[in-house]
């Protein structure tokens, strides 16, 4: 069975409401605790500041990736099976800007927790399906899924800053 | 520089780009090939986004290469359903979402509210804006050779 999802942070969604002003605004929160929270830990003053200002090289998957990109079989699989650790599932699209420096922050992130979380991205042309049974509309979307199939997933949707990320692995995993 | 170069012979080749699968240039990209929007496409979604840009008071981000990717994809979803849909969603039905134009670039919360999540149209405010409103297609091109 597919875990249950519900929208966890920072606010309510409701599925059921297609191209709602209340998504929109939701992705808009997002971005606006970037510019409101600029003396808190975010992830411009915690990533290096030369990731941004070199020209990415566009790739989202290398060979030596620690996230690991897969295939709409191998990503069910792993859904349905068990697992010690959260896992991380990054939904991307090849022209998708923002999913380029997301998949940076995700490379951070699989090194800091290196086994203690389990990160995988895919590409939502190949996962076609399954990103419509996970409702996945806006790019890049983020499934945190606990090891503990009682708990809901959590969703984000839109780049969010690293800090959110590692509070919810460390807070809600 | 090998891949740069390898992705212009292949463009020299002559393939279109909607009709070759993959195309001479993918088996030597490392990862899975997607086809790349033709070069007309990307300079009119080049030119619409620096003149919506001005337009809308709007800037692009400090990273041209995020400017880049979103410019290209925009010019590949012309190609291939003859609308710019927002490349940074997905979608259940492309051509019925095309049609229908909610979210064709300026899409109508870019338009009513300036947001645009795939980062193409940055409101001075936003901590990834940069100064800058236009951009070339040789910047396009550089950010975007090793995909």
């Amino acid at each position: 069975t597919s875990p249950i999802l519900s929208w966890h942070y920072p606010s309510p969604l409701h599925f059921s409401l297609p191209h709602s002003a209340l998504r929109t605004h939701r992705q808009n929160s997002l971005f606006s605790i970037t510019s409101t929270t600029k003396n808190t830990p975010f992830s411009l003053s915690t990533l290096p500041r030369k990731l941004l200002c070199q020209p990415p090289h566009g790739k989202y998957v290398r060979e030596d990736d620690l996230a690991k990109k897969l295939s709409a079989d191998e990503v069910q699989e792993l859904v349905k099976g068990e697992r010690n650790v959260p896992l991380i599932i990054d939904f991307y699209a090849t022209w998708c800007g923002p999913c380029i420096l997301m998949a940076q922050v995700l490379e951070m992130l699989a090194v800091e927790y290196e086994n203690d979380a389990l990160i995988v991205k895919v590409d939502t042309d190949d996962v076609f399906e399954f990103a419509r049974d996970m409702q996945v509309r806006g790019l890049p979307t983020l499934f945190f899924i606990c090891p503990d199939s009682n708990k809901d997933a959590i969703r984000t949707e839109g780049l969010i800053p690293i800090q959110m990320m590692r509070d919810i692995i460390d807070n809600e995993m | 520089m090998t891949l740069q170069a390898q992705a212009s012979s292949s463009f020299a080749v002559g393939i279109p780009s909607l009709t070759s699968p993959l195309g001479g240039s993918s088996h030597r990209l490392v990862v899975r090939a997607k086809v790349e929007p033709s070069d007309k496409s990307v300079e009119i979604m080049r030119k619409f986004s620096e003149q919506y840009a001005r337009k809308s008071g709007t800037y692009f981000c400090v990273d041209k290469g995020v400017t880049s990717v979103v410019i290209k994809g925009l010019a590949d979803h012309k190609d291939s359903l003859g609308a710019p849909l927002c490349p940074c969603r997905h979608y259940d039905d492309k051509p019925a979402e095309a049609g229908q134009g909610f979210w064709n670039c300026p899409c109508v919360p870019m338009r009513e509210r300036k947001e645009c999540h795939c980062m193409l149209f940055l409101t001075p405010d936003n901590d990834f804006a940069g100064k800058e409103q236009a951009i070339s297609l040789e910047e396009i091109k550089e950010s975007t050779a090793n995909m």
